[in-house]
């Protein structure tokens, strides 16, 4: 058991360090198995204080936000999966706050227990992406509709926008962030 | 929405990370609030006037040294504090000793002194000395310390009130050198004392900002 969660630990990690080289295939896979991790952890969380698993499946959106926009955060040379349950459990616990939850009858948890198990039954969640696309800047909203949505690449949508590539690379980080921004807001109301 | 669809969004035209971005903006904070307090030591207060002589740069070092090494046993603790999973790897208590590096020193020079030299050794030149220090010392680590919370938010702190604590001192640290070109109070328990209560202060007012402030 200990052996198989440091082992899990060691592939996340390399992953993530593909990941911040840029490497958009390992983040697709990294982000899909902590996708089924962090699933499973909100899910037992959220059981314990009598929520459904659409609240457990909007949280876990909101964590791989997080994960995205705070990826600059991970020391390579550190160890991944302390990093990875610090931002669950930190999320987990702003959402007891926000929704002023009890914290009690909360059970204590170690950084293995993240990785320990894994839940891939989606279910959907409340977040209306075209809704919140409608509230960013309109240059924002086209790049990323490209480039995120419809999988153009920075050189076509640049031709098609009539921009320069480097205009719509800003546009888009630009509004990535807007949009983690808009979702956490959504989540405190 | 469909949690596939919102992995695609994330992974779709991936840009590397620029690594020590989060580093650069600290110090950038950190320069900008020293530049800050040290302008508005001088515009308010202004250095004492026989800063010049032999003595009293013995004393503006002793000073110094005293606030920077706060700051020096601060920031590793802050970089630390604003990246997640170091929380149970790390020694945050460390950032008391300079603190009681302080104060056993300055017990060591009360242990030495002869009583009747207490008072002017404890409450410093003059009456007023003490609230000076405290007053001054926060006022000037304002700036810093919003600077400091500026840059936090880059980052990504799971303990919010330990991070502003933590902030709270290394400002309240650049606030206590920014004060030392102006305080005319030549003793060790002084700077034990009074030095270390305003940071103190500093750190309290910090621990409550954190929640409010360092959120994301």
């Amino acid at each position: 058991m200990q052996e198989l969660a440091h082992f899990q630990g060691r592939e996340l990690r390399d992953l993530m360090k593909a990941s911040l080289d840029g490497d958009a295939g390992a983040y697709r896979a990294l982000l899909e198995r902590l996708t089924g991790h962090l699933r499973a952890y909100y899910r037992r969380r959220f059981a314990i204080i009598g929520h459904g698993p659409a609240e457990a499946e909007d949280l876990l959106q909101e964590a791989l936000i997080a994960i995205h926009t705070h990826r600059h955060t991970y020391d390579p040379l550190q160890p991944f999966t302390p990093w990875i349950h610090a931002i669950a459990r930190y999320k987990f616990l702003d959402y007891l706050r926000r929704t002023k939850s009890s914290f009690k009858d909360l059970p204590m948890e170690s950084a293995q227990e993240l990785t320990a198990r894994s839940d891939m039954a989606a279910v959907e969640s409340g977040l209306d992406l075209q809704r919140l696309m409608s509230r960013i800047s309109s240059k924002a909203r086209v790049a990323i509709q490209y480039v995120k949505l419809e999988g153009l690449s920075v050189s076509e949508a640049a031709a098609r926008c009539g921009m320069s590539e480097s205009a719509i690379k800003v546009a888009v980080h630009r509004g990535m962030k807007a949009l983690a921004l808009r979702i956490s807001e959504e989540r405190k109301t | 929405m469909n949690t596939d669809r919102l992995i695609d969004v994330l992974s779709a035209d991936l840009e590397p990370v620029c690594h020590g971005q989060f580093g650069r903006t600290l110090i950038l904070a950190m320069v900008m609030g020293g530049a800050a307090a040290f302008g508005l030591m001088l515009v308010t207060v202004g250095p004492r006037p026989d800063l010049h002589s032999t003595t009293h740069l013995k004393w503006l070092s002793m000073k110094l040294i005293f606030a920077l090494s706060v700051i020096g046993t601060g920031v590793p603790l802050l970089v630390r504090s604003a990246r997640p999973g170091l929380e149970n790897a790390t020694n945050w208590a460390q950032v008391f000793s300079p603190f009681f590096a302080a104060i056993a020193v300055a017990l060591a020079m009360l242990f030495i002194g002869s009583p009747q030299a207490w008072r002017g050794m404890l409450f410093g030149a003059s009456t007023i000395s003490s609230t000076r220090c405290l007053l001054c010392t926060v006022f000037f680590a304002a700036i810093p310390l919003a600077a400091l919370i500026w840059a936090l938010r880059k980052g990504a702190p799971t303990r919010l009130r330990l991070c502003g604590a933590i902030a709270g001192i290394v400002a309240g640290g650049i606030g206590a050198a920014a004060y030392a070109f102006s305080c005319a109070s030549d003793t060790i328990p002084f700077i034990a004392i009074w030095y270390g209560l305003a940071i103190a202060l500093c750190a309290v007012i910090g621990a409550q900002l954190g929640p409010r402030f360092l959120r994301w």
